[in-house]
């Protein structure tokens, strides 16, 4: 029996449906509604889901019975929450619950590539290029960093890669520095004794112009897509603590990134990066979205800077 | 009026002496209120800095102006926060911050500072020259 890959689609209304539409066009979209949830599949039954998209008000309204049930029949199915620049804040903690591992705060008319890059990226359980959103023809640089000593250095040259002035580059360099910053220390911290002088980390930069990718890739691999999303959520809500830095840095990296995303294969390797806009339409402090792509070992392709020794096994 | 200086300074790091920028902190004294002058990057080299710092302040009002702040990354929101918390609690200070640039405005309101001090609002976007 032929398998068919479909994503399923929760929306509630048509003119929403309609707005995503083209962006989810290249894919095979199964649109679904609760009530159909509540039959079992028949045994002839050939879709294979390869992720879902729920649409923000659904997921508000009955985002946690419908994760429920596709979970009860697809364990490790990816959702998708799909929310626009007007969606009030949504809690984290709801999100981190429910293992969404993506969400997407969008314009559908203005990134739809981007979009279908991301849902391409999640079917294929492969990695996001962290260069993925930057014109052809990019300035770039890759550094590898064996000390916290050459962290200014670099972050000087990540700076001198936005060139030219006026307020809106100068917010673009002050923003890749702190960006910087963030991405290493966090590798850093993380590092098992001695790791860090024997392997060091890859700090890449790229920019075209307008927007400013960065990634910063260990090869410990010690964050996990839930660990992240409980970092986030408890920033989101919590007071400010003096002591409660722990994952302080990455909630800074989600709210200031125009596009905020993590490559984690547990126990290999961890590369949290980024997108910096010069004309950003979005503000730190308003709904921003991420993507965590969960590289299973078994899938787990080496990155073009593979920590891997030779022979080492994969985790 | 009389100015009583203190200066602290956060350990260099080795090998970066072109690009290091420790954070140094500087008071000025004056009547009523006591002005801290930041510089530099605030990260965790400044721990040492602001605790002996937060000891020396004894005004009702704290300002601390950062116009020649290069960097403040999660460890120094961390370690402010801390110094703020410290100098409301047990001082009983008003906390002013002075001359933040729009990315470090933005830092401290995603992070909570502005829940323990008050922002001067200012258009400066200017960086360490």
């Amino acid at each position: 029996m032929n398998r068919t890959p479909a994503i399923l689609s929760f929306f509630d209304d048509e003119s929403t449906r309609e707005e995503w539409e083209p962006a989810l066009a290249p894919f095979p979209v199964q649109e679904m509604a609760l009530h159909r949830m509540e039959k079992r599949p028949s045994p002839e039954s050939n879709v294979v889901p390869q992720a879902a998209v729920i649409w923000a008000d659904v997921y508000a309204a009955r985002g946690r019975e419908i994760v429920r049930r596709l979970r009860e029949r697809h364990p490790r199915l990816d959702v998708v929450v799909l929310a626009s620049f007007q969606t009030p804040e949504i809690p984290l903690w709801s999100l981190a619950a429910d293992r969404v591992r993506h969400l997407i705060v969008a314009d559908p008319a203005e990134e739809g590539a981007r979009i279908q890059a991301v849902l391409r990226t999640l079917a294929a359980k492969s990695r996001w290029e962290f260069s993925s959103s930057l014109d052809p023809g990019f300035d770039s640089r890759t550094f590898r960093l064996f000390d916290r000593g050459d962290k200014e250095p670099i972050i000087g040259e990540i700076e001198s890669l936005v060139s030219g002035d006026g307020p809106d580059l100068e917010m673009l360099r002050q923003k890749c520095a702190l960006m910087a910053d963030e991405m290493i220390e966090n590798a850093v911290r993380a590092a098992p004794e001695g790791a860090l002088s024997k392997q060091g980390i890859v700090v890449e930069a790229g920019f075209d112009g307008e927007t400013l990718a960065l990634q910063v890739a260990d090869g410990w691999g010690a964050l996990t897509p839930e660990k992240a999303l409980e970092h986030l959520a408890r920033h989101q809500d919590g007071p400010p603590c003096a002591d409660g830095g722990g994952g302080r840095g990455l909630f800074i990296l989600w709210q200031f990134f125009d596009h905020f995303h993590i490559n984690i294969a547990s126990g290999v390797e961890t590369a949290i990066g980024g997108e910096l806009r010069r004309s950003s339409p979005k503000a730190p402090g308003q709904l921003k979205g991420y993507d965590f792509f969960h590289i299973v070992s078994s899938d787990h392709v080496p990155s073009p800077h593979s920590f891997q020794q030779e022979g080492d096994p994969y985790v | 009026m009389s100015e009583d200086d203190g200066r602290y300074e956060s350990p260099a790091l080795a090998g970066s002496d072109n690009f290091d920028h420790p954070c140094t902190l500087t008071i000025k004294r004056r009547s009523g209120s006591d002005v801290l002058l930041v510089a530099g990057v605030i990260d965790a080299r400044a721990r040492q800095a602001l605790d002996d710092l937060s000891r020396q302040l004894i005004s009702p009002l704290v300002a601390f102006d950062f116009r020649d702040v290069k960097r403040i990354n999660s460890m120094g929101v961390a370690l402010l926060l801390r110094c703020f918390k410290y100098l409301k609690d047990e001082k009983h200070a008003e906390i002013r911050l002075l001359n933040v640039n729009q990315v470090n405005a933005m830092l401290f309101r995603i992070t909570g500072v502005l829940l323990l001090a008050t922002l001067e609002e200012s258009p400066y976007v200017g960086r360490l020259q």
